[in-house]
């Protein structure tokens, strides 16, 4: 029934992004729609991340871990789409894939860092130091994550920034709907499927577990 | 906590502390080997910039860019070697047994600020010499090394304790350092371009510099217990 639920409000979502005519004074184009909710959920995706990664080092309890992987792994396919549909937006509004702009370079930065949180779990033999490790690496990615698609454009003078900055706090009531719908959409959708990622990490840990017996 | 820093025979924090550090300096006196490594890094890469970029007038924002881009680099490769000589050497174990985390991890944070310290008196120098940066603020330069070092010193300090438990320890270091220093990387050059003579408000910058080294420096402390032990 969830699921049903969320197949319908993600391809409402879509629908919605295409009807929607171009807000005003905001340069969107109908992957606008997409792309900023995708960027949302991303930095959703990886705040739940370090937050399990925390539960994990509180609690020692293995599926605390396993939701910690599943909301990194989850987020960082959010954070290629989001990086993807970007330089297509910024292709249409601005003339070319990449202009340096300080969002995508940081977005970018984000991307390498749970590139190297990966790469940290997979160079670690010992279980337990694998998952302590990987806690405390998102709980600083996600500062990486927060400065990147916040902060960095803040600290740079008026004008180094091609995007536009009111997206998420236009007046435009249609827009803003379209907005929030379609972040609500993959929010649920992309929970969903880390839900089920972890159950199969669970699950492999349990089976790792019942070889070594 | 550990167990060790729980036990009443143990010295107080700041004896650890020192004792850590101490250790640290005696061990890197003897073969200079990072200090080596750091120093001619920062040295010889503005002479390479300057071949490389010969007569150009850089402007102060590029300039800033650079310098931290070359400090960055060097400390890349001096600062693991805190952790990677413990693990090697085979006296990770007899740290863990003898102190506490917290000394462990102070005492290394010190290490790694007076190794930088000691680099960028010359280093820095000698990029403004070499690249005829015009220093316009220097306190504010100063202020942006000094809130740099920090962050270096700490990212690294906790990176450095995992890569060292980790296996290919160099690399591995490397890559999960670069992305973490980025946002260091990106506010510190701005504020070092205005250094420079940039006409860029280094307020913003710096502030995000001290918060990010203020969440660093505490995060640092509350987790380091799960990366030492």
């Amino acid at each position: 029934m969830f699921n049903a639920i969320i197949g319908i409000w993600v391809t409402a979502g879509l629908i919605i992004g295409f009807a929607m005519p171009s807000a005003v004074d905001l340069a969107t184009t109908p992957i606008a729609f997409f792309h900023v909710p995708m960027a949302v959920s991303m930095l959703l995706m990886f705040l739940a991340a370090a937050f399990f990664g925390v539960m994990w080092l509180r609690s020692r309890n293995p599926k605390h871990d396993a939701l910690s992987l599943a909301f990194a792994e989850v987020g960082f396919a959010g954070c290629i789409i989001a990086l993807v549909t970007g330089m297509v937006f910024a292709r249409t509004n601005w003339g070319a894939y990449w202009s340096w702009d300080p969002q995508q370079v940081g977005v970018l930065g984000t991307l390498l860092t749970y590139a190297a949180l990966f790469a940290l779990r997979g160079a670690t033999d010992d279980d337990i130091k694998k998952r302590d490790f990987w806690a405390v690496y998102a709980l600083f990615g996600v500062l990486v994550a927060c400065f990147g698609s916040y902060v960095y454009r803040q600290i740079l003078p008026p004008g180094s920034s091609l995007h536009p900055n009111r997206t998420l706090t236009t007046s435009d009531a249609a827009f803003k709907f379209s907005l929030w719908f379609n972040v609500f959409g993959y929010v649920m959708l992309m929970t969903k499927i880390a839900l089920i990622r972890a159950q199969l990490e669970v699950a492999q840990t349990r089976l790792k577990e019942l070889s070594w017996r | 906590m550990t167990i060790s820093s729980k036990n009443a025979a143990s010295p107080p924090l700041s004896r650890a502390i020192w004792a850590v550090w101490e250790k640290d300096f005696r061990s890197e006196w003897r073969s200079r080997a990072a200090l080596n490594a750091v120093a001619l890094f920062s040295v010889a890469a503005p002479v390479a910039l300057g071949w490389a970029l010969a007569k150009q007038k850089l402007p102060p924002e590029a300039l800033g860019g650079l310098l931290w881009t070359t400090l960055f680099f060097a400390a890349l490769l001096g600062l693991p070697r805190a952790f990677v000589k413990e693990e090697e050497s085979g006296t990770a174990a007899l740290l863990r047994l003898h102190f506490s985390s917290d000394a462990v991890l102070w005492g290394k944070v010190l290490g790694q600020l007076a190794l930088l310290g000691v680099t960028q008196i010359a280093a820095v120098p000698l990029f403004v010499l070499l690249l005829g940066a015009r220093v316009e603020a220097p306190l504010l330069l100063l202020l942006a090394v000094v809130l740099g070092d920090v962050g270096i010193a700490v990212s690294s300090s906790i990176l450095g304790a995992m890569a060292a438990q980790a296996r290919s320890k160099g690399a591995l270091f490397s890559a999960l350092a670069v992305p973490l220093m980025l946002p260091l990387l990106a506010s510190l050059s701005v504020a070092t371009g205005a250094a420079f003579g940039a006409k860029i408000d280094a307020v913003p910058a710096l502030q995000v510099v001290a918060a990010f080294d203020l969440v660093l420096l505490a995060a640092a402390w509350m987790t380091f217990d799960f990366v030492w032990k």
